[in-house]
């Protein structure tokens, strides 16, 4: 008997071009934020002045360029990948767990008093627009921002999407059979919730866990944008910031706005790769197509 | 149909009631007195205070600013206050009301996010129905690849984008501004063209993004339905190919596509923010982001409370538009 994980994994690596793509992308992003960036010289951890000669194109020694206050820029693009991934994972971690509960209470009880006040309270944090909101969060907060403190402003707005699908997936399995059987031996709503429940949605919270690491990244880049952020760590938001307050576009130094769009560019799309491969693998109504195809993959 | 208007007014309220209480804890419970930054700023303008004096400036400014009262006062007369529209002059320009501020940034802000949501959304979803109509053709696959790369990409990045290629690359678009400068707002022909010449690219770069989101759904939800077996019989009668998109896949698909309009008005609004930054547009963002700069608490909570209040009113009148459209919903509520 094969190992199904394995199974899958090459299954999706067989049919899905795009997951292939995103993986080897991803793998090589990781490699460079968390390992590679452990060699990085100290005086390049932080924005601030550097060793290197002031605002150079890029060459053999530096390959992505300097900066304008003579910093390598490979290497504290290195540690702002890392940053900013550790700050997505941090707040798709708290995100995905607030989601889980609010959407499960909000799905499990939606016939009653409870659910509906849920759902509504779910709905709303979708509707309000996040972004002024967290812009007088990170003023307020301004001299305690860091990246943990960023995952947890950006939770409070971050949960309320997965929750909503949550519910709905929920309701959906509320009419299963084998949710109705637990109930009614008297399950406890924690016990069906982790028997029942958690098993079916579990390769469903990872896509959203994905979704919900590039929304971090992405409103992580705007509220930096707007100087939100805290601006002596390397994140790709500040990255941006620094470049666009220095006006390196407006001095022709390209390089630096170019390589920091580039690297975001690959690294939201990778994860987003990922994520739509897996959901189209899961969905039943793709599964037969998929099927054929690596039947079709397998003989040849 | 009634119970579903009294169902969209409590969520309205409910909305409104969670963004503003948000809102209001945060602004108050800030570990930076905003009051302390005005004197701080007060004090480095020179000039000697004595204790007494600093005091007694200070509780001028409590009082002002109706600090000095318990929260629960303060929470009130702040509803009160967003709702009829005063929010207090702004900190940075003293004495200059906050609504005075908002309503110089705000047509800005309502043009160019209404414009940029109409035309991506209109397009986004038709272009995506033809495609999920003719989803074996070359382009339809092509442009599924174009979305797909464009959708995670947030608003500030494809914004940057745009401001590489065609302010500094191909310099063909201004980037100041919402008009030129030695224009005369007054209704002329080189006044319009002045100001979609300096819209065009802000108004792009959300477009672009937000039109992503719409094709992919709207292809995706129009192969669900197109296998159904009423769009077979609609073909088997022969019916005209525009005749079976526009009245019998159409009709089905556009009514999740408004309430994702619905939801989703809230987002394209923070990219609409970012966007006018980048760009120096005139508008909400710009005003935030000065705020941010001068430490003008007063401002920001403003352009907050007015953004939830704003964005919400919409979410409800896009809601509204739904039974006119979707007949589910007329005849079961």
């Amino acid at each position: 008997m094969r190992n199904s994980f394995i199974d899958n994994i090459s299954n999706l690596l067989l049919v899905y071009r795009g997951f292939t793509f995103g993986i080897i992308i991803l793998v090589v992003l990781l490699f460079l934020g968390f390992g590679l960036s452990n060699f990085a010289p100290s005086n390049d951890l932080l924005w601030g002045m550097g060793n290197a000669p002031f605002s150079i194109p890029p060459t053999f020694n530096y390959p992505f360029g300097t900066t304008t206050n003579g910093q390598n820029l490979f290497w504290l693009l290195m540690i702002a990948i890392k940053n900013s991934m550790l700050l997505g994972f941090l707040t798709g971690a708290i995100s995905i767990a607030i989601a889980t509960i609010m959407g499960f209470l909000a799905g499990r009880f939606s016939s009653g008093i409870l659910g509906d006040l849920l759902n509504m309270i779910i709905d709303s944090f979708c509707v309000i627009p996040g972004l002024p909101v967290l812009l007088v969060l990170a003023f307020a907060l301004k001299n305690y921002i860091n990246v943990v403190m960023i995952s947890l402003i950006l939770s409070i707005f971050g949960w309320a999407w997965p929750s909503k699908q949550m519910r709905n997936i929920v309701m959906n399995l509320n009419q299963k059979q084998f949710i109705m059987t637990s109930k009614f031996s008297g399950l406890n709503t924690w016990k069906t919730f982790l028997h029942d429940y958690l098993p079916y949605v579990l390769p469903w919270l990872l896509i959203q866990f994905l979704g919900l690491v590039n929304w971090a990244i992405g409103m992580e880049v705007t509220i930096a944008i707007f100087g939100m952020s805290n601006m002596s760590v390397p994140t790709i938001g500040t990255s941006i910031y620094w470049a666009y307050t220095n006006q390196t576009l407006l001095l022709g130094q390209w390089w630096w706005m170019t390589f920091t769009l580039i690297l975001t560019i690959l690294l939201m799309l990778s994860i987003y790769m990922v994520s739509m491969s897996i959901s189209d693998y899961l969905n039943p109504r793709t599964r037969l197509t998929r099927l054929q195809k690596s039947k079709v993959l397998e003989e040849t | 149909m009634a119970k579903y208007f009294i169902e969209r007014i409590v969520f309205l309220i409910l909305t409104l009631l969670i963004g503003l209480t948000i809102i209001f804890i945060i602004s108050r419970s800030t570990p930076i007195h905003p009051i302390d930054t005005i004197m701080q700023q007060l004090s480095s303008y020179g000039g000697q205070l004595t204790q007494q004096q600093y005091n007694s400036i200070k509780d001028i400014y409590l009082r002002l600013y109706g600090l000095n009262r318990p929260v629960i006062d303060q929470y009130f007369s702040f509803l009160a206050g967003v709702l009829s529209g005063n929010f207090g002059p702004s900190f940075s320009s003293f004495p200059t009301p906050v609504i005075k501020l908002i309503e110089r940034a705000l047509p800005w802000t309502i043009g160019l996010l209404l414009t940029a949501l109409i035309i991506s959304w209109v397009f986004g979803n038709l272009i995506g129905l033809l495609a999920g109509f003719y989803d074996k053709s070359g382009i339809s696959k092509f442009l599924q690849g174009l979305f797909v790369v464009i959708s995670p990409v947030p608003y500030p990045i494809i914004a940057l984008i745009l401001i590489l290629l065609f302010v500094f690359m191909i310099p063909s678009f201004p980037i100041m501004g919402g008009m030129a400068l030695n224009v005369t707002p007054k209704f002329s022909l080189s006044y319009i063209f002045s100001i979609i010449e300096h819209a065009f690219l802000p108004a792009l770069s959300i477009v672009i993004s937000s039109m992503a989101g719409w094709f992919l759904s709207m292809r995706a939800l129009v192969m669900n339905i197109k296998s159904e077996d009423f769009v077979e019989f609609a073909k088997l009668r022969g019916l005209k190919k525009r005749k079976i998109v526009f009245n019998y896949v159409m009709r089905n698909v556009i009514s999740p596509q408004i309430t994702a309009l619905a939801l989703n008005i809230g987002f394209i609004f923070n990219g609409a923010l970012v966007t006018e930054y980048l760009f120096s547009y005139p508008g909400l963002g710009t005003l935030m982001y000065r705020a941010i700069m001068t430490g003008d608490m007063n401002t920001l909570v403003g352009v907050a409370s007015l953004s939830v209040i704003g964005i919400t009113l919409a979410t409800f009148i896009v809601e509204l538009m739904i039974p006119i459209i979707d007949p589910t919903i007329r005849q079961e509520r």
